[in-house]
């Protein structure tokens, strides 16, 4: 039985292993060699973006801006006319009506005597029954602001009216709208009564309601004409109105014709030409009548053409109301900022515009109230000249404390000899006024070593002027200000190898004013510049010189790299330079902690080519197994290569001069089995 | 299979073991009558202690591959087996339960050096990789149909199986596959086409076949024939695909100081050189066929063996019995399969006539464990 058991157990024990296949692996190490990379440091990957340089001997050159402004300047702030009205300025025509009311209305005698020769003895009529009268051609209805309405009277009865009093009444609510009294109308003569109809409201419907008739009797008989009577002639003039239903006349409802001006900081201008921009109009109207915009800008010309736009407007239709926008494209026009009649007043800052808005009778008649109304704008929006002509004004640009960065020494450190070093500042004014700079500061300044060095020159904390640009052909206005050993502590600037420049630069325009009589000019890219020009001679030596560059250098997504157990990086490299370099790499983790350097031994030299012949070899970095935790925890790295000249030798870096490394790594590897 | 799973299964085993002994006066309703468990691996190179931490894990020391290239050839074999099964009565009815591991490779001589050695000692040189393997891990459960009796000569049994697939990868290089190592490093030159499969999950498929034992007894001399695992499996389960058609020349990546770069993805780049992943929906694969042909008398064992696993050759073995009282002991030798030319030692032992219980044990390439040899192996096994 206990064979039984062990049996059993040993049964078990195989089950087990084999069920549990999955979790069982058989490992191993081998060596793999891997191409890792290739690199060719060239000079330009050390010593940053060069701009020249050549053989044995020639002067490499740097560039760097320190400064730019672009005035571009010239800000137009948007301009125009927004307006709006409503009917305190819409106009009803002026039109008559007459009435005849003859012999026989007054008094149906007499069309029994119609024709019939005799004497009339004197009447006296009062309140007589009253008289229709259709005033529809003047309006259905309205509220009158202002305006008046005339009554002409003429006597066409044979006999002398001594007394005719009456009342205009609005037949719809009896409100007598004015009362007239003519005294002692000759036959055949007229007389005129004016009723100021301020604040009233009139309908079609009226009637003239005679209180008082008295005529004298005739001097013998006369001829009885029952057609005949008193001719009435019915007026509007000068209406205003607060509502009304009415047929409104083609007017004009709004007239601008005036200059505008516009602000420009400072700036007093003469003309712009238009780079972009729009003059945009835009309309809206709650009145039924259709109504023509003109809008004409003299100031604006393309190709001698001034703006000159004529817009139909459509009226509202059933209560809704119009609205309409256009834009027009400003781009390429001259504006003359000189005013309306720039020959009798010739000034500044300031376009001339005119605008019209005719409201264009249809016939029909229309309601309108005081409610409604026209908004109306126009403007020059966005506008960015071409260029500017004029007074630019006094314009003050501090820099205060600011910096650019030194690409050229960025990655660098160490000590450095230049054989000759200078330093231009090249000042560029691509404007047509004359501009100043004065240079408070400018520092080379090493961070990685914490070392300032101020420049030592005659242009420190001295105004320095520049003169205008050329309008015709234009070209702009460069100076140079060369900082040589004998003028300024140059060398000790630049050897100090400045990753920045700070700087502290006052930059004015027009400093003295108004000197060219509005003549300066600005172009669209005009610009105000301070490039500094570095130039050293191709002859130099460094010891423990440093170039460092960080690189992503995460291997945490690397699958399976905590299999990878010890290494080597062997380096193959064809050096042409004339120094050697050492190539380490200086690990981190996530938080910027140093972990550990790859690299810092002697095995990886890569040796400095003689002369023309370059230096052919194999270095090689050893990565133990104790660094690869390093490796592993690792988030970036900086690669750093330690260049030497031979002691006591200056030598020539040729532009073509190079630097290949091949890069593989032989690693042992574990391998497990699935 | 998990551990959690593999202990349920152990536990009801000697449940029902104890259950059997309890009732043994009793007829029996469930009855064990085997359980056997055996591993052996082949190769015709691979040293033993090289080869067993496929199975118990570990590590292979250098000195174990070192021993393991002195037998390399220009195409070579490896291959392991693995078993533990239960074979039981449930009233006139008999079935087994067996769980299998099933690993076959052929395979260059350069692939074995690149994967086992790495690819710097042999840089300069060009690498051909051809390879083809195959590995299967499954449960069957077998319900065994016995004693078909054929013109009373031939005693027939058949037993249906069902298979469960718990692990199966495959990998197959078609045409040429080669590698070079520019001695520097600096060039890597491939030229890669193959496909590989690879699923690990619980359960990565399902399948059903047959196995069949035909034998004849005339007198003192047993004849059979026995076909194991004929069948086929559906692995319905996402298959992970690896592949490469492409010829390429990898040399790092080009970099310029001051210019940022990932090495990360870097990496990925070579990655993505080496393999192509993609997944495959349905794959049928045939399962471990396994067909021998087996002589026995009172003397010896002589048998044939095929199986349809990458790198496997046809197997014949003799063993040559002695018998003392109730042990019998059996000592010959197998060539083919993975292996070369390998002992083979058996012991089986009587343990009570009345029951017919009987251990077996059996112990191939013991040499290995001696000597730098190649092929191991062992079962266990116990009848009632």
């Amino acid at each position: 039985m206990k064979i039984i058991k062990l049996s059993i157990l040993a049964f078990l024990c195989t089950f087990l292993i084999l069920g549990c296949k999955k979790d069982r692996k058989a490992n191993w190490d081998a060596a793999y060699l891997i191409p890792l990379a290739s690199s060719r440091i060239e000079f330009n990957n050390v010593f940053g973006n060069y701009i020249s340089g050549g053989a044995n001997n020639a002067d490499y050159i740097y560039e760097t801006k320190l400064y730019e402004n672009s005035p571009g300047l010239l800000s137009i702030p948007d301009t125009g006319l927004n307006t709006s009205f409503t009917l305190a300025r819409l106009k009803l025509a002026d039109r008559s009506i007459e009435r005849k009311i003859s012999l026989g209305e007054i008094n149906p005698l007499f069309l029994l005597l119609d024709g019939t020769t005799t004497s009339i003895p004197a009447q006296n009529q009062t309140n007589l029954t009253p008289f229709d009268i259709d005033a529809s051609d003047f309006f259905d209805q309205a509220t009158i602001k202002t305006g008046e309405m005339v009554l002409e009277f003429e006597n066409e009865l044979p006999v002398n009216l001594s007394l005719l009093e009456f009342d205009l009444i609005n037949k719809a609510n009896g409100d007598i709208i004015g009362s007239a009294t003519f005294n002692n109308v000759a036959p055949n003569t007229k007389a005129i009564k004016i009723i100021d109809l301020a604040n009233k409201q009139i309908g079609a419907a009226l009637q003239v309601k005679i209180k008082t008739l008295q005529t004298d009797a005739s001097s013998g008989n006369v001829l009885i004409d029952a057609n005949k009577g008193l001719n009435i002639k019915i007026s509007v003039r000068n209406l205003t109105t607060s509502a009304a239903t009415a047929v409104f006349p083609s007017q004009t409802v709004l007239e601008q014709d005036e200059p505008l001006s516009q602000y420009f900081d400072g700036a007093e201008l003469k003309y712009i030409k238009v780079r972009s921009g729009k003059l945009k109009i835009s309309l809206y109207t709650s009145i039924a009548e259709n109504m023509t915009l003109y809008l004409k800008i003299p100031s604006a010309t393309k190709n001698g053409v001034m703006i000159d736009e004529e817009i139909k407007v459509e009226g509202a239709r059933n209560g809704r109301p119009t609205s309409l926008s256009k834009e027009i494209d400003m781009a390429g026009y001259v504006i003359d900022y000189r005013g309306k009649d720039p020959d009798i007043t010739d000034t500044v800052n300031t376009f001339y515009q005119i605008m019209r808005v005719v409201l264009d009778s249809s016939g029909r008649k229309l309601s309108v109230s005081l409610n409604d109304s026209i908004n109306l704008s126009y403007g020059l929006e966005k506008l960015v000249p071409e260029y500017a002509i004029g007074y630019l004004g006094n314009t003050i640009n501090e820099t205060g404390d600011d910096n650019v960065p030194m690409a050229i020494f960025e990655k660098l450190n160490g000590n450095i000899n230049f054989n000759n070093v200078s330093m231009d500042l090249n000042i560029t004014n691509g404007i047509g006024t004359e501009g100043s700079v004065l240079a408070r500061k400018i520092i080379a300044s090493n961070s990685k070593k914490g070392i300032d060095i101020p420049l030592t020159a005659a242009v420190i904390n001295n105004p320095y002027i520049i003169g205008r640009a050329n309008f015709n052909p234009f070209f702009n206005n460069v100076q140079q200000v060369t900082l040589q050993n004998s003028n300024s502590n140059v060398k000790q600037f630049v050897e100090n190898l400045p990753d920045k420049i700070k700087f502290n630069m006052q930059i004015a325009t027009s400093p003295n004013g108004n000197n060219n009589n509005w003549q300066d000019f600005i172009y669209y890219n005009s610009k105000f510049q301070i490039d500094l020009r570095l130039k050293f001679q191709n002859l130099l030596s460094f010891n423990q010189l440093q170039f460092k560059d960080s690189i992503n250098f995460n291997l945490n997504e690397i699958e399976n790299l905590e299999r990878v157990k010890e290494g080597k990086i062997y380096l193959f490299f064809e050096n042409r330079f004339a120094f050697s370099i050492n190539l380490k790499l200086a690990v981190y983790d996530k938080n910027n902690r140093f972990l550990d350097t790859i690299g810092n031994n002697d095995m990886n030299e890569i040796i400095a080519a003689s002369g023309a012949v370059a230096a052919k070899g194999k270095a090689f970095i050893n990565i133990p197994p104790n660094k690869w935790n390093s490796i592993k925890n690792a988030a970036f790295a900086y690669i750093i290569l330690t260049a030497n000249t031979p002691p006591n030798t200056q030598i020539s870096i040729n532009s073509s001069d190079y630097c290949k490394i091949d890069v593989s790594a032989d690693v042992t590897y574990q391998i497990k089995a699935n | 299979m998990s551990i959690k799973s593999t202990l349920t299964i152990g536990i009801l085993l000697l449940t029902s073991i104890k259950l059997s002994a309890i009732n043994d006066s009793a007829k029996p309703k469930f009855f064990i009558n085997e359980i056997a468990t055996s591993f052996a691996i082949g190769s015709n190179h691979l040293n033993s202690f090289a080869a067993l931490p496929f199975i118990f894990r570990g590590n292979i020391n250098q000195k174990n591959i070192e021993k393991s290239t002195v037998l390399l050839m220009a195409k070579n074999r490896t291959g392991i087996i693995a078993n533990a099964g239960i074979k039981f009565s449930v009233q006139e009815y008999n079935f087994s339960i067996n769980s299998a591991l099933y690993s076959g490779f052929s395979y260059s001589k350069d692939f074995f050096l690149l994967l086992f050695k790495g690819n710097s000692q042999s840089a300069g040189k060009v690498l051909n990789l051809g390879m083809n393997g195959k590995q299967i891990g499954f449960y069957t459960l077998q319900y065994i149909h016995k004693n078909i009796n054929y013109k009373n000569k031939w005693q027939l049994q058949i037993a249906p199986e069902v298979y469960v697939i718990n692990n199966y990868a495959s990998i197959k290089t078609k045409g040429k596959n080669t590698l070079f190592t520019s001695e520097n490093g600096q060039n890597i030159i491939a030229e890669l086409n193959y496909n590989a499969y690879q699923n690990t999950n619980a359960i990565s498929g399902f399948g059903f076949g047959s196995s069949f034992l035909a034998y004849k007894i005339e007198g003192n001399k047993i004849s059979s024939w026995r076909v194991k695992n004929l069948g086929i499996s559906l692995l319905p389960n996402n298959l992970r695909v690896f592949s490469q058609d492409t010829n390429w020349n990898y040399s790092g990546f080009n970099f310029t100081l001051g210019q940022n770069f990932s090495v990360a993805s870097r990496a990925d780049s070579l990655r993505r050189l080496l393999y192509i992943e993609s997944r495959q929906r349905n794959r049928i694969t045939m399962m471990p066929i396994q067909i021998s042909y087996g002589i026995e008398d009172v003397k010896k064992i002589i048998s044939f063996n095929y199986m349809a696993m990458p790198g496997y050759l046809p197997q014949i073995s003799y063993m040559k019995k002695l018998f003392k009282a109730n042990h019998r002991i059996d000592i010959g030798a197998q060539m083919g399969g993975w292996s070369l030319l390998n002992s083979k030692f058996g012991l089986s032992t009587q343990l009570n006539k009345q029951k017919q219980q009987k251990l077996v044990l059996e112990i191939i390439g013991i040499e290995s464990l001696l000597i730098n040899y190649p092929g191991f192996g062992a079962c266990l096994k116990i009848n009632w």
